[in-house]
Order: structure tokens, then C-alpha cells, then sequence
């Protein structure tokens, strides 16, 4: 028989670990639902990481540095220890994250932070602010999980990793202040990555002189990185001597010039846009359901956001209701850094391990917080199922069998899926000719590598 | 010829539907086979950073901070010049090697990355109704009796070569390899035909190949065994992974067709020194395909271009905003070049893309379909209805190859 709590563990959840099949078998949709109330968030191995202002801290503490004028000896090793700092806390929130994917009891809110993570991916292709990715999961992403979308755009947008990170930091109006100076001017990139890959998506109806009007309007929008002894360091500041005077028009409407007000107006008329529902609904189907979503699965999830006004926790139960979701195990393939964490959770990561656990999903193709492109990582099979990809699965697989203690990988597997467990792959655990292949085989069957 | 693992796999595992509508007709693999290898430089290549204009009387007046003296650069003609960091482009350009354009699209006309990508990659203007990539409809068609005629040099296969019968990928790895006893019973394990199945399958090939590059003197991976070493990122950098790929296309029964992928060509800020490091990649690659190929360097093509061109102006942050016309190189053995192809009209306002960006001269299409039908041997109707689909705007480009 179809066993529904198995299929709720790695459908909505990060797979299951030893014991929660049974202990869920009652009610595997409440299970689902239980978590989606903000105060169950359990986030214990990442509420310790740095905050934003502490990574900003060492950011300033790095170019304090590369500024100076004489580069002697005594400032290179400063300039390669402040390196160093950086990217310790880099690897570790990747630790960090990868240890709450693995422990975690709400891993349903824990799928739904990634989810949104991507949405809002920030890389650390851009090296220097590596340190604050992290801390904008944590409380951009995370502490606005519950709200309304249109909350988490603005935390998103508004938050200073984001804002050096599509280059707005310097954009200036041409007949602002700062812009009156020479060689000082408009950069597009960032509106235009807010409409295109945040709100309403590439065909949302908007054209370039839409994207030149909306960079006009965030003109200002940037971060205070004076110095850490001044009120506000780190954080976001309206830095009124780059805006853009004047009122502007965006996608049809009149925007008044209210200063940092402004472009919020902006943000609050693109959080609520039909084009934006169609658009999250789409990618939250895909996630969810299959990588070719059937229309009535978005449909659902689109009538949701604009009846709610982006309502996230009514997205959230409208999915957890979705039959297309229920339906059918195993449609959707594992990202790399998500199939290290169902294997971290059906047997348990030894402690050995940590000091590289951060790399193992680099090493099968997805650095974490490190996409190289601002629309983050594909959420289809397309991009993953590759001859690589497969094999360095494999390698991952026997390299966590040969260190985890005897496990009888069968018993693990009906453990975990109970009747889900296809004939096929039970067949080839019982047939394997020793203890160790069973397990490598186990975790690298299709039920591990498919949600 | 030597039974290879790839032939070998072809004859006990091909599926049904390939052995019946593809009829094997024995491709003789040789030396002298044609090699081509596509080159995306992913964000959007500032065209006119990496081939100026510095004679052009508004370049200096458009580019305050980004404007290179002539000086500085690397001579081509009256008009053009190449960056600094394009010495290995310049040196085949004056051998006859090289053949730059200037103004170069695809027929897409806005200004997203991801759709000028994917319509690029697809090969298509019409890309709802594509799913599959303009290289993997070539490598299916051109090699119907071979498994592992394209590789893609990286952890995963770009859109260009999706849906492709015979499309491997390849990169370093620094995790200890799983062993074969286990993967021989992982076949088993996954549904013959699955996905799962073919992909290992596709990696199993590659990773013989790369033995076999091993053997003959190259040193494919090249990554250290991560487990003793600890934490290193391996992914290898663009001119690693472009000797691995001459490795790869150098041997009698490789593949023949590689795709790499260099990233960051996206220069909205301070455009000048990451453009420097990224323009390198892209010399230094190109010299290592030269280097790595060997004899096979002569029947080779390689094709760089990006999904779009940037702002003729810089920006207020040093730096250029997403455009529409661009440079693309077309660099090999096999290729007759010295000449920059361009539809010069200047650099004043009216002579602008929507007074902004380097008019789209030429279309991408008419390149590629060069690069098909006069390099790699394709027919002429085969490339128009079954690899560029609605591209009658876009006819063949003569003269770029010896034929």
C-alpha cells in the first residue's frame, strides 16, 4: 500500500531519518501543516552564525586594508588573515547550513528557506560578500518565512548583501547631487534583476524604459559602510545625495519622487502584480510537484496569492493540500546539496567529517550560496542528471559507507520507506554480496536520489 | 580500429529507438575527423572592451574611465584593435587563424541574460516550443553510431547540448573515485533505459576516456584526491578544462565535439579588471586547445560568443549595462581568417541600437551554419530544417573555412 508518511518525509521534507515514518504515520498531511506556524522553526545550528553587521565588520576590515597605501609585509599578512576570516565564516554558515539540514525538526519550513533562498540567490562569485550570505538566510529568508511575499521582498531587496550584490551601492541619479560629478551615473542591473527573476518574471509586461525608470528610482538605495564606529554601520541606508529627483513611470504607473519611500511603492505594486503570482505560483509548482508542473497544480497555488495578496503561509497550505503533490512518489530529482542531506539524515554524518563537509556539495556540482548566475540553481533534472553527476553521487555514497558503522542498509531502507521501497531496488539489497554494498547501493538508489 | 569503450557500450546497450531509426553507418573515426569546439562566455562579453575602437572619435568621449588607448592595444586594422590580454587571439589572427565579428546576435532583442541564453543555446527563435539544444540536435545527427560524440567540460551539460543521443560531460574530481564493483552493480540496480541508467552510463564512457588521455601522456584529472588534502573546490579552471577538452577531442576515437563555459563576462561595476582576468580565461584557454590538440589543432574550429553585447556607453559605476550587438572569435587550424567581419557605421547616437547598443550586424545562425556545413561536413538542408528551424533570415556565412 502507498505509504503516505514516507512520501510527506522526502516530498515536503529533506527525507526522512530513522523512526519519523512510524512516528508520522497517523496524520503525515498535520505533519506537514504543524510546522508551517512560525514559532515551530527549529533553526538551533545556524541561530549562533554571525549577524549581517558582524560580517560587514570583517568586509570593512578587509578593505581598511587593501587600502593602504604601502603594501610592506606586516600588511600583506594582515590583508591574507583578514582574507582568512572572511572565508571561515563563509565555509562555516555552509557548515552550518548543511548540520541544520541534517538535524533539524521542521525540515517542511527548512524546505521552504531554500526555496526562497534561490528565489533571492545572492553567490559568493563575488567574493567580499560571502560572509553575509549566511546571515541573509538566516534573518532575511528565515525570519520572514511566515509573512506576506511582499514583507520578504522588501527584507530581501532592502537587505545590504543583496544590494552590493546586484550593484546598486553606487548607482546615482544623473541629476542627483552626487550625479552633478563627473563619471557618476545610473546602474540598471538591479532593477531590472528584481523585476525579471524576483517579482514578475521576463514577461511580465515590462520594457527598458521600465527598467531605466525603476534603476532611477533606487537610486539611493544603498549601504552604510562608513565606519564600524558610526550609528547605522552595516546596514541599509537612503543615501539622499544619489537619488534621483522627480516622479517616474513604471509599468504604467506614476510614482511620486517620496525619496527612499519611493521605490518601496514600487516593490509593493510588483509584490502583488498578477504576473508575480503567476510567476511564484509556477516556481513553487515546480518544486514541489514536477519539473513540467501540470497548469491546475499552479493554478491553485496563483489564485491562493492573489486572493491573499501573497499570503505565504496560505501558499504554503494550499501545497500541502495539492493532490498532484500527493499523488506520485519520486518525480523530482535531488539537487546535489540536497541528496548530501537526505543521506545525512537516513544515516548520520560522522563528526570526522565536518572539517570538509562543506565542499561535498561543491564537489558534486553546486557550491553553496555560490551559483554563478543570479537565478540561482535549476530546479530540474535537466541540469543535474549528468554522467558527473551521477558518478561523484556514487563516490559520495561509498565514501559515506565506508565510514558510518555497520548499518544494514535493507532494514534502513523499509525503515524509511516502508512499502515505497520498489521491488527492484529491495531485490538488489537483499541480493548484494556483502554488508557494505547494500548500503552503498541503498544510498544510492533512486529512492535517495528522487523526492 | 581498436574496440573502444564507447563502441563497445553503442553495440550491447544502445537503446531500441536509436539502433532502429539511426542505423549505424559506421563512422570511420579518424585523426583528421573535424573537431569544434563552442566556447559560451556566460554574462554578456563587453564587446567593445575586448575589440576597441580607439580611433573612433565618440569611443573616448562615450567611455571616460573604460576607454583603452591605441597604444595600449593589440593592432588588427584601421578600425579594430584587441584588448591586451587577447595576445594568443592576436598572434592567430595575424597567422591567418582567427576571424573576429564585430556586431554579432542572435535574433533575440531584449536584454535578459536568461532568455538571450536559452534561445542562444536552443538555437531557436521560437524557444517555447524547443526544449532540446542546437548542439544536441548536431551531435545526434552527425554521430548516430557513436555514444560519446560531444562532451561538455563541466558538471553539467549546458542547454546547447541537451537532448543530444551521445552528449557526455567531464570534470575533475577530487572526491575518491566509488569502485567500479560498486558502479558495475549500481547498472544493475537502475532500470535499464531509465535516466539514472544512461547517465552513468554517459559518465562511465567519459571517465574511460579520460583513462585513455591518462595513457597517452595528458593529465585529464588533474584534481588531487580530496579526502587526505582537505577542503579545496575543484571545479577546475577555464584553461584546465580546456586542455582537458583538447585531450579529450585530440584522441583518433574521441569525441569531436567539446562545449566550455567561462562565467562573470556580467561587468556592471568597476568593468576594467575583471574584464582584464576575464578576457584572459579566455586567451589562455584558447592557447591551451592550441597546445593540448596537438596535430589535431589543424582540423579543429572554435567558436567563443556570448548570449549578448553591452552598452556602447559605460554606466555611472565604470562599468556597461546589458546591450544587444557583440564579438564573437572564430579561432582554429581549420579556419581562414585575418579579417574582422563588420557592418562599421561608427559609434555617434544615431548609429546605435536604440541609441544605445553596437548594432546587431550579423546573426549568430549564419556563423554556426558555417561552422556546420563548411567545417564539419553537415548537408545543407539537414542544417536549415533540423538544427536552425525558422532561420531562412540567416544564410550561411561563405569564406570562413578552407573548403
Amino acid at each position: 500500500m502507498f505509504d503516505m508518511a514516507a512520501h510527506a518525509l522526502s516530498r515536503y521534507g529533506l527525507g526522512a531519518r530513522p523512526g519519523d515514518r512510524l512516528d508520522i504515520q497517523i496524520d503525515p498531511q498535520g505533519w506537514v501543516t504543524d510546522q508551517l506556524a512560525a514559532s515551530a522553526d527549529d533553526s538551533a545550528a545556524v541561530d549562533d552564525r554571525p549577524t549581517t553587521k558582524e560580517a560587514i565588520t570583517k568586509i570593512y576590515a578587509l578593505k581598511a586594508l587593501e587600502a593602504e597605501k604601502s603594501m610592506g609585509k606586516d600588511v600583506l599578512d594582515q590583508v591574507r588573515e583578514a582574507r582568512n576570516v572572511l572565508n571561515e565564516t563563509f565555509l562555516g554558515d555552509i557548515t552550518a547550513r548543511l548540520e541544520q539540514g541534517f538535524t533539524t525538526t521542521t525540515p517542511v519550513n527548512e524546505r521552504l528557506v531554500r526555496f526562497w533562498g534561490n528565489h533571492f540567490s545572492i553567490s559568493a562569485e563575488n567574493a567580499l560578500i560571502s560572509p553575509a550570505i549566511g546571515a541573509f538566510e538566516r534573518d532575511v529568508i528565515r525570519s520572514n518565512l511566515n509573512g506576506s511575499f511582499y514583507d520578504l521582498l522588501l527584507a530581501a531587496e532592502s537587505h545590504p548583501a543583496m544590494i552590493v550584490y546586484l550593484n546598486n551601492e553606487q548607482s546615482t541619479g544623473p541629476n542627483s547631487t552626487a550625479g552633478s560629478r563627473r563619471n557618476r551615473g545610473l546602474n540598471e542591473n538591479f532593477a531590472r534583476e528584481i523585476m525579471e527573476l524576483h517579482t514578475v518574471g521576463v514577461n511580465g509586461g515590462y520594457d527598458q524604459a521600465d527598467v531605466t525608470s525603476f534603476a532611477k528610482i533606487l537610486t539611493g538605495w544603498s549601504v552604510n559602510f562608513r565606519s564600524p564606529d558610526i550609528a547605522g554601520f552595516g546596514e541599509f541606508e537612503f543615501d539622499k545625495s544619489r537619488h534621483e529627483p522627480g516622479a517616474q513611470w513604471v509599468m504604467g504607473k506614476s510614482y511620486a519622487d517620496t525619496g527612499e519611500v519611493q521605490a518601496k511603492s514600487v516593490l509593493q505594486n510588483l509584490a502583488r502584480h498578477p504576473a508575480t503570482a503567476r510567476f511564484i505560483a509556477t516556481k513553487l509548482a515546480r518544486h514541489f510537484v514536477s519539473d513540467t508542473p501540470p497548469e491546475s497544480a499552479i493554478a491553485k497555488i496563483e489564485a491562493v496569492f492573489l486572493d491573499t495578496e501573497g499570503d505565504l503561509p496560505s501558499l504554503y497550505r494550499a501545497i500541502a493540500e495539492l493532490p498532484e503533490v500527493w499523488a506520485e512518489a519520486g518525480t523530482k530529482f535531488r539537487l546535489p546539496e540536497d541528496y548530501l542531506i537526505a543521506l545525512g539524515r537516513a544515516v548520520g554524518i560522522p563528526d570526522t567529517y565536518k572539517a570538509y563537509l562543506h565542499s561535498i556539495p561543491a564537489e558534486m556540482g553546486q557550491r553553496t550560496y555560490a551559483a554563478s548566475r543570479p537565478n540561482g540553481w535549476a530546479d530540474s533534472a535537466n541540469d543535474w542528471l549528468t554522467g558527473f553527476g551521477i558518478l561523484r553521487r556514487a563516490d559520495v555514497a561509498a565514501a559515506v559507507t565506508s565510514v558510518t558503522s555497520d548499518i544494514d542498509g535493507y532494514g534502513l531502507m523499509r525503515d524509511l520507506y516502508g512499502d515505497n521501497l520498489s521491488r527492484r531496488t529491495q531485490n538488489a539489497l537483499l541480493d548484494a554480496p556483502h554488508p557494505r554494498l547494500t548500503l552503498a547501493l541503498a544510498l544510492a538508489s533512486p529512492e535517495l536520489m528522487y523526492y | 580500429m581498436k574496440l573502444s569503450r564507447r563502441h563497445f557500450l553503442y553495440l550491447t546497450t544502445a537503446t531500441a529507438s536509436l539502433t532502429v531509426l539511426n542505423p549505424p553507418a559506421a563512422r570511420a573515426a579518424s585523426a583528421t575527423d573535424p573537431r569544434f569546439v563552442f566556447i559560451f562566455l556566460h554574462g554578456g562579453m563587453d564587446g567593445l572592451g575586448a575589440v576597441p575602437t580607439p580611433r573612433d572619435e565618440n569611443y573616448q568621449a562615450l567611455r571616460p574611465t573604460l576607454a583603452m588607448d591605441e597604444n595600449e592595444t593589440l593592432a588588427l586594422d584601421d578600425t579594430f584593435a584587441l584588448h591586451p590580454a587577447l595576445t594568443t587571439l592576436h598572434r592567430l589572427f595575424n597567422s591567418g587563424q582567427m576571424t573576429i565579428f564585430h556586431g554579432v546576435a542572435s535574433p533575440y532583442r531584449e536584454r535578459s541574460h536568461f532568455d538571450a541564453t536559452r534561445q542562444l543555446e536552443q538555437g531557436s527563435d521560437t524557444m517555447d516550443s524547443v526544449m532540446d539544444g542546437w548542439l544536441g540536435r548536431v551531435s545526434t545527427r552527425l554521430y548516430p553510431d557513436d555514444n560519446a560524440a560531444s562532451i561538455a567540460l563541466s558538471s553539467s551539460v549546458p542547454l546547447s547540448l541537451l537532448g543530444g543521443d551521445n552528449v557526455v560531460n567531464w570534470a575533475p574530481s577530487k572526491l575518491p573515485a566509488a569502485p567500479t564493483a560498486f558502479l558495475s552493480a549500481l547498472e544493475t540496480l537502475y532500470p535499464e533505459g531509465s535516466p539514472l541508467s544512461q547517465a552513468l552510463q554517459a559518465g562511465r564512457a567519459a571517465d574511460d576516456i579520460a583513462t585513455a588521455n591518462e595513457n597517452d601522456g595528458g593529465a585529464a584529472n588533474t584534481a588531487d584526491t580530496m579526502m587526505m588534502n582537505g577542503p579545496a573546490f575543484s571545479a577546475g579552471s577555464p584553461s584546465g578544462l580546456a586542455t582537458s577538452a583538447g585531450q579529450f577531442l585530440r584522441q583518433s576515437d574521441g569525441p569531436r565535439i567539446a562545449v566550455l563555459d567561462i562565467s562573470s563576462y556580467d561587468t556592471h561595476q568597476n568593468q576594467a579588471k575583471t574584464l582584464n582576468s576575464k578576457l584572459a580565461d579566455l586567451d589562455d584557454s584558447i592557447a591551451a586547445l592550441e597546445a593540448s590538440l596537438g596535430n589535431a589543432w589543424q582540423y579543429t574550429s572554435v567558436f567563443a560568443v556570448s548570449e549578448f553585447g553591452r552598452t556602447v556607453a559605460e554606466n555611472g559605476t565604470k562599468g556597461t549595462d546589458h546591450g544587444t550587438g557583440g564579438v564573437a572569435f572564430l579561432a582554429g587550424g581549420a579556419v581562414s581568417g585575418g579579417t574582422v567581419k563588420a557592418d562599421w557605421r561608427g559609434l555617434a547616437s544615431d548609429a546605435l541600437y536604440e541609441n544605445r547598443d553596437l548594432v546587431p550586424a550579423f546573426d549568430v545562425r549564419s556563423v554556426l551554419k558555417a561552422i556546420l556545413i563548411d567545417h564539419m561536413g553537415m548537408r545543407n538542408t539537414q542544417v536549415n530544417n533540423d538544427i536552425f528551424p525558422d532561420s531562412s533570415a540567416a544564410p550561411k556565412m561563405d569564406g570562413l573555412f578552407y573548403t
